[in-house]
Protein backbone atom coordinates (compact mmCIF):
# COMPACT_ATOMS: atom_id res chain seq x y z
CA UNK A 1 0.00 0.00 0.00
CA UNK A 2 0.93 3.28 -0.53
CA UNK A 3 2.72 4.21 3.01
CA UNK A 4 3.76 7.99 2.20
CA UNK A 5 0.69 9.25 1.54
CA UNK A 6 -1.76 7.38 4.01
CA UNK A 7 0.68 8.85 6.90
CA UNK A 8 0.31 12.22 5.29
CA UNK A 9 -3.61 11.58 5.31
CA UNK A 10 -2.92 9.60 8.42
CA UNK A 11 -1.80 12.65 11.49
CA UNK A 12 -3.15 11.43 14.70
CA UNK A 13 -4.74 15.03 15.66
CA UNK A 14 -6.60 14.75 12.22
CA UNK A 15 -8.20 11.54 12.23
CA UNK A 16 -9.00 12.37 15.76
CA UNK A 17 -11.08 15.84 14.73
CA UNK A 18 -12.44 13.51 12.52
CA UNK A 19 -13.40 10.54 14.61
CA UNK A 20 -15.23 13.87 16.74
CA UNK A 21 -18.26 13.48 14.71
CA UNK A 22 -21.15 10.85 14.25
CA UNK A 23 -20.79 9.91 10.38
CA UNK A 24 -23.00 7.43 10.45
CA UNK A 25 -26.17 9.68 11.82
CA UNK A 26 -28.75 8.74 9.08
CA UNK A 27 -29.87 12.38 9.64
CA UNK A 28 -26.47 13.99 8.34
CA UNK A 29 -26.19 11.33 5.73
CA UNK A 30 -29.61 12.56 4.21
CA UNK A 31 -28.69 16.27 5.00
CA UNK A 32 -25.22 15.85 3.51
CA UNK A 33 -27.00 13.97 0.01
CA UNK A 34 -29.26 17.20 -0.08
CA UNK A 35 -26.14 19.50 0.04
CA UNK A 36 -24.69 17.11 -2.61
CA UNK A 37 -27.98 17.07 -5.21
CA UNK A 38 -28.09 20.98 -4.70
CA UNK A 39 -24.45 21.57 -6.15
CA UNK A 40 -25.01 18.99 -9.16
CA UNK A 41 -28.19 20.75 -9.79
CA UNK A 42 -27.11 23.88 -9.80
CA UNK A 43 -23.78 23.16 -11.93
CA UNK A 44 -25.91 20.86 -14.22
CA UNK A 45 -23.04 18.20 -13.32
CA UNK A 46 -23.76 14.52 -12.79
CA UNK A 47 -21.62 13.68 -9.38
CA UNK A 48 -21.80 15.61 -6.13
CA UNK A 49 -19.81 14.13 -3.03
CA UNK A 50 -19.69 15.17 0.45
CA UNK A 51 -16.34 13.18 1.84
CA UNK A 52 -13.88 12.57 4.62
CA UNK A 53 -10.65 11.31 2.88
CA UNK A 54 -9.12 8.98 6.26
CA UNK A 55 -5.78 8.09 6.73
CA UNK A 56 -6.07 4.84 3.31
CA UNK A 57 -9.65 5.87 1.80
CA UNK A 58 -11.93 8.44 0.58
CA UNK A 59 -15.07 7.47 3.06
CA UNK A 60 -18.33 9.32 1.14
CA UNK A 61 -20.79 10.46 3.22
CA UNK A 62 -23.05 12.10 0.65
CA UNK A 63 -23.50 11.90 -2.86
CA UNK A 64 -25.37 12.98 -5.79
CA UNK A 65 -25.34 10.62 -9.13
CA UNK A 66 -22.86 7.97 -7.56
CA UNK A 67 -23.97 4.62 -9.19
CA UNK A 68 -21.72 0.71 -9.72
CA UNK A 69 -19.77 -0.40 -7.16
CA UNK A 70 -19.03 3.13 -5.56
CA UNK A 71 -22.13 3.66 -4.17
CA UNK A 72 -22.16 0.06 -2.94
CA UNK A 73 -18.53 0.59 -1.00
CA UNK A 74 -19.01 4.03 -0.34
CA UNK A 75 -15.93 5.46 -1.39
CA UNK A 76 -12.71 4.64 -3.21
CA UNK A 77 -8.92 4.16 -2.15
CA UNK A 78 -7.00 7.43 -1.45
CA UNK A 79 -4.91 6.67 -3.78
CA UNK A 80 -7.36 7.20 -6.37
CA UNK A 81 -9.50 10.00 -4.86
CA UNK A 82 -9.68 13.43 -6.31
CA UNK A 83 -10.44 14.32 -2.95
CA UNK A 84 -7.25 13.65 -2.04
CA UNK A 85 -5.90 15.99 -4.09
CA UNK A 86 -7.86 19.02 -2.37
CA UNK A 87 -7.74 17.69 0.92
CA UNK A 88 -3.55 17.74 1.03
CA UNK A 89 -3.95 21.08 -1.03
CA UNK A 90 -5.69 22.49 1.61
CA UNK A 91 -7.39 24.71 -0.97
CA UNK A 92 -9.91 24.53 -3.96
CA UNK A 93 -8.55 21.95 -6.64
CA UNK A 94 -9.91 22.27 -9.97
CA UNK A 95 -8.91 19.60 -12.86
CA UNK A 96 -10.46 20.50 -16.26
CA UNK A 97 -9.74 17.16 -17.96
CA UNK A 98 -8.41 14.25 -16.04
CA UNK A 99 -7.48 12.29 -19.78
CA UNK A 100 -5.09 15.01 -20.42
CA UNK A 101 -3.73 15.92 -17.19
CA UNK A 102 -0.80 14.69 -16.79
CA UNK A 103 -1.72 14.32 -12.53
CA UNK A 104 -4.28 12.13 -13.55
CA UNK A 105 -4.02 10.12 -16.34
CA UNK A 106 -2.85 6.81 -14.74
CA UNK A 107 -5.80 7.31 -12.20
CA UNK A 108 -7.58 4.06 -12.96
CA UNK A 109 -10.84 5.51 -11.04
CA UNK A 110 -11.08 8.24 -13.54
CA UNK A 111 -10.53 5.39 -16.41
CA UNK A 112 -13.42 2.94 -14.73
CA UNK A 113 -15.78 5.50 -14.54
CA UNK A 114 -15.97 8.15 -17.30
CA UNK A 115 -15.59 11.10 -14.82
CA UNK A 116 -13.19 13.93 -16.38
CA UNK A 117 -13.42 16.60 -14.43
CA UNK A 118 -13.07 18.08 -11.06
CA UNK A 119 -13.85 20.74 -8.69
CA UNK A 120 -13.65 20.09 -5.10
CA UNK A 121 -13.15 22.40 -1.83
CA UNK A 122 -11.53 21.29 1.64
CA UNK A 123 -13.66 21.08 3.89
CA UNK A 124 -11.71 22.67 7.07
CA UNK A 125 -12.25 21.29 10.28
CA UNK A 126 -12.07 23.97 13.42
CA UNK A 127 -9.12 22.45 14.69
CA UNK A 128 -7.63 23.69 12.03
CA UNK A 129 -7.19 20.32 10.05
CA UNK A 130 -8.79 19.67 6.09
CA UNK A 131 -11.02 17.29 7.40
CA UNK A 132 -12.50 16.15 3.62
CA UNK A 133 -13.76 17.65 0.51
CA UNK A 134 -17.46 18.71 -0.80
CA UNK A 135 -16.98 18.15 -5.07
CA UNK A 136 -18.62 18.14 -8.02
CA UNK A 137 -17.51 16.03 -11.25
CA UNK A 138 -18.41 15.94 -14.47
CA UNK A 139 -17.99 13.26 -17.64
CA UNK A 140 -16.62 15.56 -20.15
CA UNK A 141 -14.08 18.42 -20.00
CA UNK A 142 -14.70 21.16 -18.06
CA UNK A 143 -13.03 24.72 -17.76
CA UNK A 144 -15.07 25.46 -13.99
CA UNK A 145 -16.16 29.24 -13.69
CA UNK A 146 -16.25 31.44 -10.25
CA UNK A 147 -19.39 31.40 -9.97
CA UNK A 148 -18.96 27.32 -9.79
CA UNK A 149 -16.35 27.40 -7.28
CA UNK A 150 -18.97 29.57 -5.40
CA UNK A 151 -21.27 26.45 -5.64
CA UNK A 152 -19.11 24.48 -4.41
CA UNK A 153 -17.70 26.47 -1.66
CA UNK A 154 -21.09 27.70 -0.46
CA UNK A 155 -22.07 23.70 -0.40
CA UNK A 156 -18.45 23.34 1.70
CA UNK A 157 -19.72 25.77 3.99
CA UNK A 158 -23.02 23.86 4.59
CA UNK A 159 -21.72 20.87 5.10
CA UNK A 160 -18.75 21.45 7.79
CA UNK A 161 -22.23 23.69 9.61
CA UNK A 162 -23.95 20.36 9.45
CA UNK A 163 -21.18 18.12 10.14
CA UNK A 164 -20.83 20.90 13.77
CA UNK A 165 -23.99 19.85 14.73
CA UNK A 166 -23.20 16.01 14.27
CA UNK A 167 -20.13 16.67 16.96
CA UNK A 168 -20.06 14.55 19.80
CA UNK A 169 -19.19 16.18 23.40
CA UNK A 170 -16.07 15.79 24.03
CA UNK B 1 1.25 4.39 -9.88
CA UNK B 2 -1.38 1.55 -11.92
CA UNK B 3 -0.24 1.39 -15.29
CA UNK B 4 0.38 -2.34 -16.79
CA UNK B 5 -1.06 -3.60 -13.51
CA UNK B 6 -4.84 -3.83 -14.61
CA UNK B 7 -5.17 -7.03 -16.03
CA UNK B 8 -3.34 -8.80 -12.89
CA UNK B 9 -6.51 -10.64 -11.24
CA UNK B 10 -4.70 -10.57 -7.73
CA UNK B 11 -3.90 -6.73 -8.01
CA UNK B 12 -6.98 -5.16 -10.39
CA UNK B 13 -5.80 -1.61 -11.32
CA UNK B 14 -2.25 -1.92 -8.72
CA UNK B 15 -4.84 -2.49 -6.17
CA UNK B 16 -4.40 -5.04 -3.59
CA UNK B 17 -6.60 -6.60 -0.82
CA UNK B 18 -5.88 -5.33 3.21
CA UNK B 19 -4.10 -7.97 5.46
CA UNK B 20 -3.33 -7.84 9.03
CA UNK B 21 0.06 -6.05 8.46
CA UNK B 22 -2.12 -3.09 6.94
CA UNK B 23 -4.61 -3.28 9.57
CA UNK B 24 -1.48 -3.43 12.45
CA UNK B 25 0.00 -0.11 10.45
CA UNK B 26 -3.02 1.81 10.10
CA UNK B 27 -3.42 1.83 13.74
CA UNK B 28 0.20 2.60 14.28
CA UNK B 29 -0.71 5.20 11.98
CA UNK B 30 -3.11 7.00 13.36
CA UNK B 31 -2.52 6.72 17.10
CA UNK B 32 0.88 7.62 16.75
CA UNK B 33 2.63 6.60 20.50
CA UNK B 34 -0.28 5.06 21.33
CA UNK B 35 -0.41 2.83 18.03
CA UNK B 36 1.45 -0.24 19.53
CA UNK B 37 -0.15 -0.13 23.07
CA UNK B 38 -3.86 0.31 21.30
CA UNK B 39 -2.42 -2.53 18.21
CA UNK B 40 -1.49 -5.31 21.37
CA UNK B 41 -4.88 -4.20 23.24
CA UNK B 42 -7.07 -4.99 20.13
CA UNK B 43 -4.76 -8.10 19.62
CA UNK B 44 -5.58 -9.32 23.36
CA UNK B 45 -9.24 -8.81 22.55
CA UNK B 46 -9.25 -10.86 19.81
CA UNK B 47 -7.30 -13.71 21.23
CA UNK B 48 -4.79 -13.11 18.02
CA UNK B 49 -1.00 -12.71 18.43
CA UNK B 50 -0.79 -10.70 15.16
CA UNK B 51 1.06 -13.08 13.10
CA UNK B 52 -2.21 -15.41 11.99
CA UNK B 53 -2.15 -14.64 7.61
CA UNK B 54 -6.08 -15.13 7.65
CA UNK B 55 -7.20 -12.92 10.71
CA UNK B 56 -8.05 -9.35 8.83
CA UNK B 57 -11.72 -10.14 8.70
CA UNK B 58 -11.72 -10.73 12.29
CA UNK B 59 -9.76 -7.91 13.42
CA UNK B 60 -11.63 -5.37 11.24
CA UNK B 61 -14.66 -6.65 12.75
CA UNK B 62 -13.24 -6.00 16.59
CA UNK B 63 -12.35 -2.52 14.72
CA UNK B 64 -15.18 -1.60 13.84
CA UNK B 65 -16.58 -1.59 17.77
CA UNK B 66 -13.29 -0.33 19.27
CA UNK B 67 -12.52 3.41 19.48
CA UNK B 68 -13.98 6.29 17.25
CA UNK B 69 -10.42 6.58 15.58
CA UNK B 70 -9.84 3.36 15.79
CA UNK B 71 -13.52 2.46 14.09
CA UNK B 72 -12.52 5.32 11.38
CA UNK B 73 -9.72 2.95 10.17
CA UNK B 74 -11.89 0.15 10.13
CA UNK B 75 -13.65 2.29 7.92
CA UNK B 76 -11.04 3.05 5.49
CA UNK B 77 -10.01 -0.40 5.62
CA UNK B 78 -13.09 -1.73 4.53
CA UNK B 79 -13.70 0.21 1.67
CA UNK B 80 -10.45 -1.17 0.51
CA UNK B 81 -11.11 -4.60 1.18
CA UNK B 82 -14.47 -4.01 -0.67
CA UNK B 83 -12.90 -2.41 -3.29
CA UNK B 84 -10.71 -4.91 -4.26
CA UNK B 85 -13.72 -7.45 -3.97
CA UNK B 86 -15.92 -6.02 -6.36
CA UNK B 87 -12.56 -5.21 -9.28
CA UNK B 88 -11.48 -8.43 -8.50
CA UNK B 89 -14.61 -10.37 -9.28
CA UNK B 90 -15.25 -8.17 -12.51
CA UNK B 91 -11.78 -9.09 -13.64
CA UNK B 92 -12.42 -12.64 -13.18
CA UNK B 93 -15.92 -12.50 -15.02
CA UNK B 94 -14.42 -10.41 -17.74
CA UNK B 95 -11.43 -13.22 -17.80
CA UNK B 96 -14.08 -15.58 -18.38
CA UNK B 97 -15.67 -14.31 -21.17
CA UNK B 98 -13.21 -13.23 -22.73
CA UNK B 99 -11.36 -16.77 -22.41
Amino acid sequence: MNTELFDRLGIPDRMREIAAYDLWDDGLRAGLDAIAKRSATLMDAPVSLVSMVLDTSQFILGSYGVTSWVAEVQGVPAEWSMCTHTVLAGEPYCVVDGLSDPRHTENPFLRMTGLRSYLGVPLLGPGGHTLGAHCVIDGRPRIFSDLDLAVVTDGAEQAMALLESYRRPS
Amino acid sequence: MCKGTALSSEAPYGLTSPTMDDARDAVHRVHGPDGPRVWSHLLQAAGLTGQEPDAFERMLRLMASADPTTRLCATALQIRASSYGHLAAAHSSLRSHSG
